[in-house]
């Protein structure tokens, strides 16, 4: 109709739905990338031409393409998508765009859940019928009762104090890190081992038994978040506004706190502390295309895929054929684009 | 209609409201009026569900306090004192989350801006209107919200809205009257709290006059805007006089010359 052929001045969806396929591009090229860099010799495109002309590739190449490369580019996809979901849920339920599961402790407390269940493991009720669950199962606990703590504590009456948010994700990083360092030293040699490899925070150890389970776990979540989208468009107007235009706030809140517990705690749970993805991609995306989360999540998760697999393909590269962990990577460019924010935003964070 | 019988409510362990009923008829223009902290707030709170109370608040025969969110937001909008947004949502943007339940209608988004005169501002951004602007674009979004004042069915739609013309000039306070009495003429219904005494004895086929809690008088404008009445209400000597066109409107006492 009239609303199709001209575009309203405003109106960003047509400007977002273009982003997404530029998005879609972009991540196809970065996949590629993913699986053509590498410290081994390995060329992604000999082996294509081997293929193509029906050759049998080589162990070597089979082993280096398919069992180390494509689980890595995967799991890039996969958790980067997911943080970068988490922090777009978790910014439109505490209506500002300073929430970042790794900043106000949702992180922290998905590896506290990690590491409970690493060392205390076998003493826990279900770890048995949990198996290889019980790690990424424990992390979602974790951050879903940080982030209903960080809730209760930083909104009161509908809304969020961003100066108690912060401040409470201070708190409640520290007493997760503390809680953290207890079990650590509670831990025998075998467990220190199987921490210290998790904690390291990078996307090396993939495997394709890790992605099963994460992918599960990831999906779900990212799947059901697009279902809270008009949701948390309404939610900008407030909670009292947001439930006058027939918003179930209740549910919507509910529903917003489990997706951001289980897409952060899955994260965690396989590749450790990866920061500041979550906060840079949905404000890149918000001066892109605007905050309607309808387009906002889809593009989150393209972008932050995108963006991990970047700064994974950085961390292989920097100090060849040695790897950086990611998580250093991703807070040496978050860090400062996060006090960007915070500056631009000291208005409302002034205490 | 809208009926509030006996509603007593608290904000926290203090008793605001004290049995007030009070009732409300589409096709009519409703104020409540008293002096800051009476509880007009509080009571409009509470008639659009964002409150607990005792006693029954009934809008088109429906218990409120039963009805489903979405079939509330059907039937009626409300608009706040003031609507701080979280994120730089445009305010075309804007004035469609009053349409989110609506899908297919977006074009009415235009025409609500074009009703109250914020045409040209489709792109602006929300967060950068002055605080005038700002009510009127979420005046427009809830007008998108119950677009039609009176539904096939014949069921009348509301308009709540709490002091809507408090940071509006006077050309744009007469625009709003304008538009809730088309409002209303259309068969809709509207319940506003309202700062402005004379204003309100312009605009308003009723008025229910509150004063610590509870319900001092309500009826027409002119039987309730009496002197001891409203000197009594807001605690200083007020005197209501007539217009030509039997307007009345009040003169503060000690501020007249004398
Ligand atoms: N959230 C609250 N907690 C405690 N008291 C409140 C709250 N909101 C309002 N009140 C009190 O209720 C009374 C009525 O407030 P309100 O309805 O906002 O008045 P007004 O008539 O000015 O709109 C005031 O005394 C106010 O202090
Ligand atoms: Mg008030």
């Amino acid at each position: 109709m009239f609303s199709m052929d001209r575009p309203i001045a405003g109106d960003r969806s047509r400007s977002a739905l273009r982003l997404t396929c530029a998005l879609v591009v972009l991540l196809v090229l970065t996949c590629i990338a993913g699986l053509a860099v590498g410290a081994a010799g390995t060329s992604l495109w000999s082996a294509l031409g081997d293929l193509t002309a029906g050759r049998e590739l080589s162990l070597r190449d089979k082993v280096v393409l398919w069992e180390i490369r494509a689980p890595r580019v995967l799991m890039g996809v996969l958790v980067g998508a997911s943080l970068a979901v988490s922090g777009a849920v978790l910014q439109g339920l505490f209506r500002n765009p300073l929430a970042d599961p790794g900043i106000v402790g949702v992180s922290a407390g998905a590896s506290l859940g990690a590491v409970a269940a690493i060392v205390l493991g076998a003493s826990l009720p279900f770890a048995t019928v949990l198996g290889t669950w019980l790690v990424p199962v424990a992390a979602f606990l974790g951050a879903w009762c940080a982030t209903l703590l960080l809730y209760r504590i930083a909104t009161r009456a509908g809304r969020t104090s961003v100066a108690t948010m912060l401040l409470a994700g201070i708190a409640l990083t520290a007493l997760a890190m503390a809680l953290t360092g207890l079990l650590v030293y509670m831990a025998d040699d075998a467990q220190l081992r199987d921490f210290t490899f998790w904690n390291m925070g990078t996307l090396a150890g993939a495997t394709w038994s890790k992605i099963s389970v994460a992918a599960l776990l990831i999906l779900l979540p990212l799947s059901a978040a697009p279902f809270l989208a008009s949701g948390l468009n309404g939610l900008a107007l407030g909670e009292a506004a947001a439930s006058h235009i027939g918003i179930p706030v209740q549910r919507l809140k509910f529903g917003a706190i489990l997706i951001v517990a289980a897409a952060t705690g899955a994260a965690v749970a396989v590749s450790g502390g990866i920061g500041f993805v979550g906060i840079v991609v949905p404000h890149l995306l918000r001066l892109a295309s605007g905050p309607d989360h309808r387009f906002l999540l889809p593009n989150a998760a393209l972008l932050g895929a995108s963006l991990l697999l970047m700064a994974d393909l950085l961390s292989r590269m920097i100090i060849a054929p040695a790897e950086l962990p990611i998580g250093i990577i991703t807070a040496i460019l978050g860090g400062p684009f996060f006090l960007f924010i915070l500056l631009r935003q000291r208005g409302i964070v002034d205490l | 209609m809208l009926d509030a019988r006996n509603v007593s409510a608290r904000q926290g362990r203090k008793h605001i409201l004290h049995d007030i009923s009070f009732s409300a008829q589409p096709g009519q223009v409703s104020a409540i009026v008293g002096p800051s902290g009476a509880g007009k707030s509080t009571f409009l709170k509470a008639m659009t569900g964002d409150l607990a109370y005792s006693g029954s608040i009934t809008l088109n025969g429906q218990d409120i306090a039963q009805a489903r969110l979405a079939d509330l937001a059907r039937i009626r909008a409300v608009l706040s004192q003031s609507t701080p947004m979280a994120f730089p949502f445009t305010v075309i943007e804007v004035v469609r989350l009053g349409l989110i339940n609506s899908p297919g209608q977006d074009h009415i988004a235009q025409s609500a801006l074009a009703r109250v005169g914020l045409t040209g501002f489709e792109g602006r951004f929300y967060q950068e209107l002055s605080g005038g602007e700002q009510q009127r674009v979420q005046l427009a979004r809830i007008l998108a919200q119950v677009w039609r004042p009176l539904g096939d069915d014949g069921v009348p739609s509301w308009l709540f809205l709490d002091e809507p013309v408090s940071s509006l000039d006077i050309g744009h306070q007469l625009q709003v009257m304008r538009i809730v009495r088309d409002f209303a003429s259309a068969g809709g219904g509207v319940v506003m709290v309202m700062h402005d005494l004379n204003l309100t004895a312009m605009s308003a086929d009723k008025v229910l006059l509150l004063k610590d809690g509870r319900a001092i008088d309500q009826g027409n404008p002119s039987t309730v805007f009496r002197n001891d009445q409203l000197s009594h209400a807001y605690e200083c000597d007020l005197f209501v006089n007539r217009t030509p066109s039997t307007y009345a409107f009040i003169l503060p006492q000690s501020a007249a010359p004398s």
